[in-house]
């Protein structure tokens, strides 16, 4: 009885803001909206006997999150464009999403009302014990390796970021990585082969096809005569 | 207000899953700022979170005498992963905004011939 209409109250904020999220038109009300979204999530986290998750999901996402988020907003300023403009494409994602949506609402639907409970003695561990100390236990025995496979993750998230958002100074060259002779895989022999034979190349065009310049008659581009006049 | 006081089954947190994605979805498809696009795209993935959440609630699954709490664990990742997400992609927005000084995501045509 009670669980339900905390579940109602919290199921109508969570869409009314995630509707806010997806239509305001300000970029920044938008992002309160997704705090409020995060946060009655949680709620909804909570009625599912995952406390520890709904707290790590307040701590991560309703603040950390947000705050990175709002301060990309600010970076790039509060812009609006022409987006209530609805085009062509865009009904065309209205009728997909909607058709998505109706295509699972309609059958899930009908089995709204055939209960499943939470089985009892599940229950009875989660009231006794909570759930953060099994989560703990799934965490370090059964997943240990996709933990440490996402603290790695999360550091290589962390240096990437900082490298691509990093600013480049004057005289600094677009990429770091650039090419110099000196790190090319060729070794001085083959360097002096190369050029070499480059030289001998020139040197065994015909005489008669050097103009005065010295230079191949065919590269130059301006007529002889229009120079002189 | 029969439906207000009935009881809550697992099937209640699937359709509230169900539509905070398909919400989410929408604002990917539709929304021309980028932040926008990676705030629809966080939503999206909190509602894999409760399906995950509900499914380990309701099923949880029994290995020898104790349960699995695989759903939450699972949660836990999504939760990770997510993060960096945004992070990595709140950089590409903000070198992006270097670039061209607009999130305006019509106006990121450097590849379009």
């Amino acid at each position: 009885m009670m669980e339900s209409i905390i579940f109602w109250v919290f199921a109508t904020f969570s869409v009314v803001a995630a509707l806010g999220v997806v239509f305001h038109k300000s970029i920044i009300y938008s992002a309160l909206f997704l705090i409020a979204a995060f946060l009655s999530i949680a709620g909804i986290f909570v009625l599912n006997n995952a406390d520890f998750l709904a707290v790590a999901q307040t701590v991560v996402y309703g603040v950390g999150l947000t705050i990175v988020i709002l301060f990309g907003i600010m970076f790039t300023g509060d812009q609006f464009f022409n987006d209530s403009a609805v085009t062509k494409r865009q009904l065309l994602a209205y009728l997909i999403v909607s058709l998505m949506t109706f295509g699972v609402l309609l059958p899930a639907a009908q089995f709204a009302y055939s209960v499943i409970p939470t089985p009892p003695m599940l229950r009875e561990i989660l009231i006794t014990d909570g759930s953060t100390r099994l989560l703990g236990f799934a965490m370090f025995n059964q997943y240990a390796l996709p933990f440490e496979v996402a603290s790695v993750l999360l550091l290589a998230a962390m240096v990437g970021a900082i490298l691509i958002s990093k600013k480049r100074f004057e005289g600094e060259e677009e990429s770091s990585i650039k090419y110099t002779p000196s790190d090319s895989a060729l070794t001085d022999e083959a360097r002096g082969l190369m050029e070499s034979t480059l030289t001998s190349l020139a040197a065994s065009k015909p005489a008669d096809e050097l103009d005065a310049d010295g230079d191949d008659a065919s590269t130059d581009n301006v007529p002889r005569e229009t120079v002189e006049v | 207000m029969d439906f207000l006081t009935a009881h809550i089954g697992l099937s209640h947190y699937l359709i509230l899953a169900a539509l905070l994605f398909t919400i989410g979805l929408l604002g990917v498809i539709t929304s021309r700022n980028v932040i926008r696009v990676l705030m629809s795209l966080e939503l999206m993935l909190n509602a894999v979170n409760i399906n995950f959440v509900a499914f380990n609630n309701f099923l949880a699954p029994m290995y020898g005498d104790h349960f699995l709490f695989s759903g939450q664990a699972f949660a836990i990742f999504i939760l990770t992963v997510s993060a960096a997400e945004a992070a990595v992609g709140l950089a590409i927005v903000i070198a992006l905004y270097r670039r061209y000084s607009t999130v305006d995501m019509e106006r990121f045509t450097a590849l379009n011939g």
